[in-house]
């Protein structure tokens, strides 16, 4: 049986970029015809496998091994399946932004000074909402100087180098460019104050530049790498969300059956009719098996080296992919991996973050196959199976919020957060239906004290002014770009409603609310209903996975607790608008929860 | 019977994944100029243009890892030093064929170099085999390397002055 071709919607080959291609090929000729054919393979597999195939513009202008490989498959440019991608409107917009970046009289400046390929020559051009050097600052911001300071603390060079020098001027080398490329050769003399580092240091900050100027584009674009490289491979992970291509397990099942040679010597003409062959679904479904299994066995060895299995205290469930985005973007996870077994629950997102006392406490995150309880008791059951040392679980998400007009300050609003308190999560679909009456069923599930001690303690930090959640969500909302920014107030309607006056309220930031919330196993869009739930039980915000969530953790014995940011009102005329919003306020709120553990 | 006049030179076998290679380069012209002989890895390519079939692909990568498997172990050996750079994100990195190698290389009773940091991988093993990690500097390796060649020298020396008769 000839299994349908697994989906690579789009495969972005960050290994095209100039400086990597440098690094790998600098003193050994030998190694240069190597790395061409490897650069070579690679596209062509990813050719032949993803929807989309996207390279980076400054790749293809600036390296004359992009711009050779990418031009001998020029007849596929009419069909968009291969994209440059590049922060401008188009090709000269672009050539001049990097104009102004690069020194003059560099290699970089005369590629771009004497450009000549007519735009009808080249793959079309699609522009980035971002840009990489934006993203890699604020990356570089968002991460700090203490994940690198970490990896040389061993580094005997001390000596020579200050590392608390580094340290403190971490933060000020965005500022010290000036407008110039993030590269290596710009930022290190700024952190090291024109000593000369030593190698392994270079390449170590090469790594953390690298690993940023990809996040930027596989993030934006949601696509997959060509992964297990061979000569390729970088010294740092390389994040990408979505299914990524291996290479090797493709190399060795495309010789065995004979395919490499032909995909090698092929014409545009021969590369479609092998994509669209059996011959090819099936070296690919097989090697995406094999290198399934390999990531499995090794992610979970690796996870468990580091310590992962056995220090993972705290898990993370998600319902929906933007819920998963705005965590990962808010903690800074690493590439997910996957655990063995079977079926679906396996993939998580890792994460450390730094408490007030110093400790470190480690963090996975899940995202459900589906919304509602029953996926979320599954998903929750699976995590603290997986990771044995969990001692609290987190529902964190977007939910429909209860408003309150008479009484202002339990009116709960677009954009605020509810976070459950001791009454934890009600389960209004758990009743005894009567004729006459309903009567609820749900059984009382208290999130975990240590938790709820922790949000009151924040509780209390923020009558005092300190309310850490703000400042993970202002920088995950420039990271992320203006889809995530806050919709404005004006789109903050509660129909047939005035928003009454709140003088607690901090104007363009989201008020914490706790209280019970309510979950059952349905969508509401019923203002009725949501205002009964109020008024009997006291509920702040409606959701659908808090239940599960709650069940499955009593069950294991570990703490929840359930942190949402409200997207809508309950009713029929609830939209999406507010829900990247929602989302991050979760997730920042989510951190400096966890922080204060 | 005359003593040697010169003696087989030691020397140092660089070994570390092809995608370090370089670096394993650049190491190398390093301790040449440091008047150290080295020997890297060959590479194990498949020419481009040359079918293979996976058969044939693996005979050429098995007789590439035998012949630096050699190299190691050859009594002219000095002692390895294993390039481990970054790989995939993780510090350090040792792949197996390279742990492969620092396995044969202790039990032939070489010292071992880890031109960065001691992996957290292979840490028990490492420590426990006396791996030295150089954290990217060669001068301890270049010390200990000439220190020995030294000592030999010196010993050679003193049979060497002026009498070519076999001392027995």
């Amino acid at each position: 049986m000839i299994p349908n071709r697994p989906t690579f919607r789009r495969i972005f080959l960050h290994f095209f970029d100039v400086h990597y291609l440098e690094l790998k090929t600098k003193n050994a000729n030998s190694m240069r015809r190597r790395v061409h054919e490897e650069c070579r393979r690679a596209t062509r597999f990813a050719v032949l496998s993803a929807e989309e195939v996207l390279v980076p513009a400054s790749s293809y202008f600036e390296s004359p091994e992009c711009f050779g490989i990418v031009s001998e498959l020029a007849e596929l440019f009419q069909y968009g399946y291969l994209n440059l991608v590049g922060s401008a409107l188009n090709v000269q917009e672009f050539a001049d932004a990097k104009l102004s970046q690069y020194p003059l009289g560099s290699p970089q400046y005369s590629s771009y000074k004497s450009l000549t390929v007519p735009a009808g020559d080249m793959p079309p051009f699609a522009t980035r909402k971002n840009s990489s050097t934006a993203d890699i600052c604020a990356e570089w911001l968002r991460s700090g100087a203490a994940g690198f300071m970490e990896k040389v603390a061993k580094i005997s060079d001390r000596k020579v180098i200050s590392l608390k020098n580094v340290e403190n001027r971490w933060g000020i080398v965005p500022e010290l460019l000036d407008g110039r490329a993030f590269v290596l050769s710009h930022v290190a003399p700024l952190l090291f104050e024109g000593t000369p580092a030593p190698d392994i240091l270079l390449n170590r900050l090469s790594g953390v530049i690298n690993e940023a100027y990809f996040l930027s584009y596989t993030r934006e674009f949601c696509a997959g790498i060509v992964a297990d490289l061979n000569d390729l491979a970088a010294p740092h992970a390389v994040p990408s969300f979505d299914s990524d291509l291996p290479f090797k397990p493709l190399l060795r099942r495309s010789r065995e059956v004979g395919l490499l040679d032909r995909i090698d010597r092929a014409d545009v003409s021969e590369l479609l009719r092998i994509r669209d062959s059996d011959e090819w679904k099936l070296c690919l479904a097989a090697a995406c098996g094999d290198y399934d299994r390999k990531i499995s066995a090794a992610s979970l060895g690796e996870y468990m080296k580091r310590g992962g299995v056995d220090d993972a205290i705290v898990g993370i469930i998600t319902a929906l992919p933007e819920e998963f985005a705005a965590v990962s973007s808010v903690f800074g996870c690493n590439d997910t991996f996957s655990v063995s077994g079977q079926g679906a629950g396996r993939k998580y997102a890792e994460a450390q973050v730094t408490t007030k006392n110093r400790s470190v406490i480690k963090i996975v995150v899940g995202l459900m196959t589906d919304m509602g309880n029953n996926s979320a008791a599954i998903r929750a059951t699976h995590m603290i199976n997986h990771f044995q040392t969990i001692k609290n679980v987190l529902m964190v998400g977007i939910a429909g919020g209860v408003p309150n007009p008479s009484s202002p300050k339990d009116h709960v609003r677009l954009g605020d957060i509810v976070v459950s308190d001791q009454r934890g999560v009600v389960q209004y679909d758990m009743d005894k239906e009567l004729p006459t009456e309903i009567e609820c069923r749900s059984r009382p599930r208290p999130p975990g004290a240590s938790l709820i001690e922790i949000v009151q303690h924040l509780e209390a930090d923020a009558l005092l002014g300190k309310r850490p959640w703000e400042r993970y969500l202002s920088d995950s909302m420039k990271r992320m770009g203006a889809s995530w920014s806050r919709p404005s107030d004006e789109s903050d309607v509660l129909k047939g409603v005035q928003h009454p006056q709140d003088k607690d309220r901090q104007c363009g930031q989201p008020k914490v609310f706790t209280g019970t919330i309510a979950s059952a196993n349905k969508l509401l869009k019923n203002p009725e209903k949501r205002d009964a739930l109020r008024d009997i039980f006291g509920v702040k915000a409606v959701e659908m996975e808090g239940s599960g969530v709650a069940d499955a953790t009593w069950n294991s014995e570990v703490g929840y607790i359930v942190v949402r940011g409200i997207c809508d009102y309950c009713d029929p005329q609830k939209n999406d608008d507010w829900h990247n919003y929602a989302a991050l306020a979760a997730a920042a709120y989510s951190r400096a929860l966890i922080e204060a553990l | 019977m005359s003593w040697p006049k010169s003696l087989p030179r030691q020397r140092v076998v660089i070994c570390g994944s092809m995608a370090f290679y370089s670096t394993m380069v650049e190491l190398g012209h390093r301790l040449r100029e440091a008047n150290i002989p080295c020997v890297l890895p060959d590479i194990d390519e498949v020419l481009p243009g040359i079918s293979v079939d996976s058969a044939d692909a693996d005979d050429l990568k098995r007789k590439a890892s035998m012949r630096h498997i050699r190299r190691v172990r050859d009594q002219r050996t000095f002692a390895i030093l294993a390039v481990n750079l970054d790989k995939h994100g993780l510090p350090d990195y040792i792949g197996a064929n390279t742990f492969a190698e620092i396995a044969i290389a202790v039990a032939h009773y070489k010292p071992i170099y880890l031109y960065q940091g001691i992996p957290a991988f292979y840490e028990d093993e490492l420590l426990a085999w006396r791996a030295m990690p150089l954290d990217g500097q060669l001068e301890n390796l270049i010390r200990d390397f000439t220190d020995k060649n030294q000592d030999q020298k010196l010993q050679w020396d003193l049979f060497d002055e002026g009498d070519t008769d076999d001392p027995e």
